[in-house]
């Protein structure tokens, strides 16, 4: 088996192609060292000069000069040192680009007032357009000297990477306090704006060979609800899937989508609906992935029913297409006409345009994670010796730059040496930043499940940063630490979130870990400081051990696993201030696409190079983010002038985003979208040629008005099909209820599922179905006693009782739900009630008459009154359910009953009658002929 | 006036139990049982259902008339009338009160004392209040006797007292209503009551308040509402899009939830709880024109998501399946401003209706709705919405169910 290497750089030139065999990891990671020693020695041996080329410059020196303090301009100087200088010309220029070096202009001098003066000739940088700097187009556009290797690529010296850099070092300096792009504002759309280029690509969208639905859109033959049954439905989820996703479920049970509804019609629309089978990649169907990677509620093993259940959908695909009368689809959204949806365009056919924002003055290592392939990921801070981190085989890269570590997975400093750059770098200024996005995994682990330490072991660290369940933990090996050597040498005590805060949340945060001696250590959690203060302050750093190594997922050896994604770490020799923190966040991490959907050619009064303009990026493994739509006008790259010259009251309305000549199910954000868009007079170049496509509004938010808040979301996440590098990759596109005008295919409301009145049959053997028993609850027991025995629930005596008992009374009216100690607390009940009334002479009097309990079971007829009154006043007279007054009577006062029982003798004094009495009562009251209903 | 001592319990106790258990095993012999006509037991069966106390002998046997008569609505009637029965009261006391419990805290447990929440539906129902209106009347009830802490929006005293006192809450001179606009400042019936706000209002995200005005009055909890395909523009953004770093379970699952509530549950959004430093005691503020700050924390879960700028609430969901909930009207999106319109927008659907009859029945028929009455439950809940029939009167709900599982 063999695998096309593509060697070919970004801005499209000087590309070469080899063949080799599928290497295996490691095999593919040495045959990399190895061209890159091969490509190092011929640049010893051979190639030492400064010519154009796309290897490597020869090394940098030590700088002479770093001190501003002679330059004629020294803020601009030290913006130049701190932000281009330093980081980047330094370590990758210097070695021609210097006083005596042999390449032209000295603007990477050891002397950086040399350099700063040099820079600013001959265009090397243009302050008005950075992007048209020389230092910037030398290297994008003429491969010189790029220096950045993105591991997993194969290629030496990644030319648009290294130009992208420099220029994010010249828009740092020239413009310190530039706002971000990215985030949600857009509030730099203009300087964006300005340098988007027309797409390459004209291309009208693709459909995917079926469609699923029985109407609209028209089905592909086979693909509707008979092919549904004969496949899916019939053999598999009308068997096993049915008792929860149904409409007819029980309650507890019942759970959308209603895919096995009894109902077929209803389950093929909620099949349709959700798209829970993609036929046209029947591994991508959510059916097939439920079974297969979350073990969903599998009928035998898991394995084979989710094989079963994949083979169901692919022989379900097989059938359709060799259908006879089988005819591809056509585009979502084009049923009716082609004039109201875009062209098509791919991820990486949109434009990625460097905002340079993220604060770089310090940063001595940066991981990006944008290799995506291979075992390493590289500190691309330009700041040597890299400390290039290596991915173990539980360590997975994730789409949209960044890694995921399942468990085990960590990512390790390839050398000790390397790790020391960190010692080296901070401990003098005593003072540093670690900021890092992170996706914790959940909120369950702790430890402190380490993200990112400076360690030697789960005892031995320089600082780290963790997990435990909610909170952030900040680990510092510090002076002033106030604990012995042992809990020093462990970075204790550490700086753990507040519980109660929840800081941590399992979805993307950015996290930033500060310290300096003055604050100690501070932790910011998406901009905002936590609050969270440092009881270490005032010592220093110099404990810091440089043995250690820098690792990400775990602690050296693998101890304190933590699970989640790192889309970005950084790491700078000073504590980074609350708005630099806020600067970084805003510029958020990622690769990040500008894709211009073309609808110029879709009305005669729009240029043709009219576009919707979105930022569009991976969002994670399964989704695209796009965010803040905008509408804009290019010139045309050909130079002709812009025809017409202005836009009056153009219409958009129900804006929807397609993949792959569908439209995506969840997500579309901006089908309620109604906007109308004039632009008087495009040839003015002071008039901006673009209009955000949601508006914005004021609100008074805890007492604050705030302006500009956007009237809808102004992005969404857009499920992906075969991913953006698949063959074919996704396709995008959008269409439009409404453009310029013209009325386009219309969104459907979806089926409306009605009200359910059939209810399950009734338990069978039951002779009277129309009503059961139940009990009566605690609190009907407590009433009823209290009327039966005539005294009120309000007693001195009765209501603590009651209190006390009443969670051991029923609760509910089941009767396969009453237990023995519901039974209990009943009977302790009626005996408070029974002992008031029989003890308290008024009370006896109102129940039983004038009785003397001296001889109240003396004579048959005494005891009579008793049983008769006890059965009418509790039992009911006449009622069909409740036993006769014969049976009750037998069981009080007939032979081996229970006053025979209790008075052995039959001459028993006042006290033990009155006890007697009692009982007979408590036996009446707690009884099911009274505590039932 | 009775005294006892402790020393007289206790020297009693062991015994009396025991004695006690004897009894009860005792009475658990019984095989036989009377021959009654089938009415009297009927009717036995229907006031202890609606009263949870077994019925006075003379009561029983009007009841057993008017059943005999052919108008066993009457009975039930009957059962729940003051001016007739003696033992009417244990209707609103008792088996209203611990019916409704359930519906005023997140454990939804019966165990808990009397509340303003708990009280005002058992005014609504004893006074035949429309109780469409539940999520929305400007409405209140307290206690008028003597002895009484009086009302406090800062605490459940007065309620407790109720309770304490065992005051007839079927007693309209005891219990009587009052509007509470002057207590939260933009009443919606339930919803804005002392109970509600402590319970649902209470930390969060104000979100808890619409799921459990769903599952209580809807039968709906969020899950059944379920549904992806509508448009989440209106999603917070303190929603994570990609929850533990899969966005295929917000597309999948929490999209589906979220898409309908958030924009229904915006109606809150200038309530909030603020309880006192004790923790014990607190109160529901309403802050008109300034959003509280709750709907706008996490917002950088999703910088992309919703910023909530008022209490605009939109109906998405009277499209898609949920569109089958019967919706008064025949507008495909609704919207309005604040609790009481939104209230309104829930409380006249079918589904309401429907549920209001499913809970009754489960209440006095001690079962679950069961094949038998699917014709009579959905005649109820048409009835139940009519306004020259039932008009919405839970009472009259009450006694038509009854009737309907007195047995045959």
């Amino acid at each position: 088996m063999s695998r096309l290497f593509n060697f070919k750089n970004r801005s499209g030139t000087g590309f070469r192609r080899m063949v080799m065999n599928q290497p295996t990891r490691s095999t593919k990671i040495v045959a990399s060292r190895f061209l890159r020693l091969l490509g190092a020695s011929l640049l010893a041996a051979i190639l030492y000069g400064c010519g154009d080329s796309i290897e490597n410059s020869p090394n940098a020196v030590t700088p002479s000069n770093n001190s501003c303090s002679t330059a004629v301009d020294v803020v601009d100087c030290e913006n130049f040192r701190d932000s281009l200088w330093q980081p980047y010309l330094i370590p990758n220029c210097n070695g021609c680009h210097r006083q005596g070096g042999s390449g032209v202009g000295e603007f990477a001098d050891s002397d950086v007032v040399v350099a700063h003066q040099a820079v600013q000739v001959n265009n090397r940088v243009n302050r008005g357009d950075p992007a048209n700097s020389l230092l910037v187009t030398k290297v994008d556009l003429q491969n010189h000297r790029c220096w950045v290797d993105l591991a997993g690529e194969d290629i030496e010296g990644d030319c648009a990477e290294s130009a992208s850099r420099l220029l994010s070092g010249i828009n740092n300096w020239l413009n310190p306090a530039a706002p971000p792009t990215g985030g949600g504002g857009g509030d730099d759309l203009g300087s964006v704006a300005s340098r988007l280029e027309n797409p390459t690509v004209d291309a009208t969208p693709v459909a995917e060979q079926i469609v699923l639905g029985n109407v609209v859109p028209p089905a592909t033959p086979g693909a509707d609800q008979a092919g549904y049954n004969t496949h899916i439905y019939a053999p598999i989820v009308s068997q096993y899937c049915q008792q929860c996703h149904s409409e007819d479920a029980a309650q507890a049970q019942r759970q959308q989508p209603y895919f096995a509804d009894t109902n077929l019609t209803n389950a093929f629309n909620a099949v349709v609906e959700t798209r829970k089978i993609d036929i046209n990649n029947p591994a991508n169907s959510r059916l097939y992935l439920r079974l297969a990677q979350d073990s969903h509620n599998c009928w035998t093993n898991c394995a084979s029913n989710a094989a079963t259940m994949l083979a169901a959908i692919e022989a379900w695909k097989t059938a359709i297409i060799n259908n006879p009368s089988y005819t591809p689809p056509v585009v979502e959204g084009t049923e009716t006409t082609a004039m109201t949806t875009s062209q098509g365009l791919q991820l990486d056919q949109g434009q990625v345009i460097s905002g340079g924002s993220r604060v770089t003055a310090g940063q001595i290592a940066l991981w990006e994670f944008k290799e995506g392939s291979g075992n390493v990921a590289q500190d691309t801070s330009g700041v040597a010796p890299q400390i290039d981190l290596v991915l173990n085989d539980q360590t997975e890269w994730v789409g949209g730059w960044g890694i995921e570590f399942n468990p085990g997975g960590r990512a390790t400093a390839s050398s000790i040496t390397a790790s020391q750059k960190l010692r080296n770098q901070i401990v003098s200024n005593n003072a540093f930043t670690i900021e890092a996005w992170v996706v914790p995994g959940n909120v369950t682990q702790e430890g402190p499940a380490i993200i990112a330490s400076y360690s030697f072991s789960a005892t031995e660290r320089n600082f780290s940063m963790g997990q435990t369940l909610y909170s952030y933990e900040f680990l510092n090996r510090n002076t002033a630490s106030g604990l012995d050597v042992a809990n020093r040498a462990n970075g204790q005590p550490t700086l753990i979130t507040n519980p109660d805060d929840e800081d941590l949340q399992a979805t993307q945060q950015h996290v930033v870990m500060t310290y300096d001696a003055t604050n100690g250590r501070r932790i910011y959690v998406n901009g905002q400081f936590t609050g969270d203060v440092d009881t270490v302050t005032g010592g220093s750093l110099s404990e810091w051990d440089a043995g250690y190594v820098f690792i990400l997922g775990s602690d050296v050896g693998g101890a304190n696993q933590w699970l989640g994604k790192i889309r970005m770490v950084a790491i700078y020799n000073r504590a980074l201030t609350e708005e630099e923190i806020t600067q970084n966040l805003e510029a958020g991490v990622g690769q990040k696409f500008h894709l211009l959907f073309k609808v110029g050619h879709l009305s005669a009064d729009l240029p043709d190079t009219s576009y919707i303009w979105f930022e569009v990026a991976e969002f994670d493994n399964y989704s695209y983010l796009f965010a803040n739509p905008a509408f804009i006008v290019l010139d045309p790259s050909d130079g002709s002038p812009i025809t017409p010259t202005s836009i009056s009251n153009l219409n958009i309305q129900g804006m929807r985003i397609g993949v792959n000549g569908r439209l995506a199910t969840a997500g579309q954000a901006f089908l309620n979208m109604n906007e109308s868009i004039s632009m008087p007079n495009l040839t003015d170049t002071n008039n901006a040629r673009y209009v955000n496509l949601i508006g914005t509004t004021s609100a008074t938010i805890d007492g604050v008005l705030t302006n500009n808040i956007p009237v809808k979301a102004t992005g969404t996440i857009i499920a992906k099909q075969n991913g953006p590098n698949a063959d074919p990759p996704d396709q995008f596109y959008l269409t439009f209820e409404n453009f310029a005008g013209v009325q386009g295919a219309q969104s459907e409301n979806g089926t409306p599922i009605p009200l359910n009145y059939s209810y399950p049959a009734p338990v069978a053997g039951l002779a009277n179905s129309n009503f059961i028993a139940g009990m009566r609850i605690f609190e009907e027991i407590n009433a009823t006693m209290a009327e039966l025995t005539d005294i009120p629930v309000t007693d001195p005596a009765v209501r603590p009782t009651f209190i006390e008992l009443q969670q051991q009374l029923p609760s509910g009216p089941a009767l396969e739900g009453f237990l023995a100690s519901n039974q209990m607390g009943t009977a302790k009940l009626a005996l408070t009630y029974c002992g008031e009334l029989v003890d308290d002479a008024n009370e006896r009097a109102d129940i039983f008459g004038n009785i003397d309990l001296a001889t109240v079971f003396d004579t048959p007829t005494s005891q009579a009154n008793i049983v008769n009154t006890l059965y009418n006043r509790m039992i009911g007279q006449n009622i069909a359910g409740q036993p006769t007054l014969t049976e009750v009577s037998d069981l009080l006062i007939g032979p081996g009953g229970l006053l025979e029982r209790l008075c052995p003798s039959g001459n028993c004094d006042a006290t033990r009658n009155a006890t007697i009495l009692k009982s007979m009562c408590v036996s009446v009251l707690s009884s099911a002929t009274v505590t039932t209903q | 006036m009775k005294i006892r001592t402790k020393e007289h319990k206790a020297r009693n106790s062991f015994v009396s139990i025991s004695v006690a258990m004897l009894a009860v095993m005792m009475m658990s012999n019984v095989t036989s049982v009377n021959a009654g006509p089938v009415e009297r037991e009927q009717a036995k069966r229907i006031h202890d259902r609606l009263t949870g106390v077994p019925p006075t002998d003379a009561d029983l046997t009007a009841m057993e008339a008017l059943i005999v008569g052919g108008n066993a609505a009457e009975a039930a009637r009957y059962a729940m009338d003051r001016n007739r029965n003696t033992r009417a009261k244990y209707f609103y006391n008792v088996t209203l009160k611990n019916w409704i419990t359930p519906w005023t805290n997140e454990e939804q447990t019966m165990f808990a004392p009397l509340n303003d929440y708990t009280a005002l539906v058992i005014g609504m129902i004893r006074d035949d209040v429309p109780f469409n209106t539940v999520l929305s009347a400007d409405l209140f009830y307290t206690g008028t006797g003597g002895g009484l802490p009086a009302f406090s929006n800062m605490n459940n005293d007065h309620f407790e007292a109720l309770e304490n006192n065992d005051v007839d809450l079927s007693d309209p001179t005891l219990f009587q209503s009052r509007p509470q606009n002057n207590l939260n400042g933009a009443a919606a019936g339930i919803v804005t009551t002392r109970q509600a706000g402590k319970a649902f209002f209470s930390a969060g995200t104000n979100r808890a308040m619409f799921r459990f005005t769903s599952m209580n009055y809807l039968c709906r909890d969020l899950e059944d509402m379920k549904d992806v395909t509508r448009v989440p523009d209106r999603i917070r953004q303190d929603v994570s899009r990609s929850p533990g770093g899969d966005s295929s379970i917000f597309l999948n699952s929490c999209i589906g939830c979220h898409a309908g509530m958030d924009p229904l549950a915006q109606a809150y959004a200038y309530y909030e709880w603020v309880e006192d430093a004790d923790g014990n005691n607190g109160h529901t503020i309403y802050t008109p024109g300034n959003v509280q700050p709750k709907h706008h924390i996490n917002s950088t879960n999703f910088e992309w998501g919703y910023r909530t700028p008022d209490d605009h609430w939109t109906n998405y969901w009277r499209q898609g399946p949920n569109a089958g909930m019967g919706w008064a009207g025949t507008a495909e999106v609704t919207s309005g401003n604040g609790a009481a319109s939104m209230g309104d927008e829930l409380a006249n659907t079918e589904a309401f209706a429907q549920c209001q009859v499913e809970k009754v029945y489960k209440q006095v028929c001690l079962q679950e709705p069961i094949s038998n009455h699917n014709t009579a439950i959905a005649t109820l809940t048409s009835r139940f919405m009519d306004a020259g029939d039932i008009n919405y009167r839970m009472k009259e709900l009450f006694a038509e169910v009854a009737a309907l599982c007195m047995g045959n």
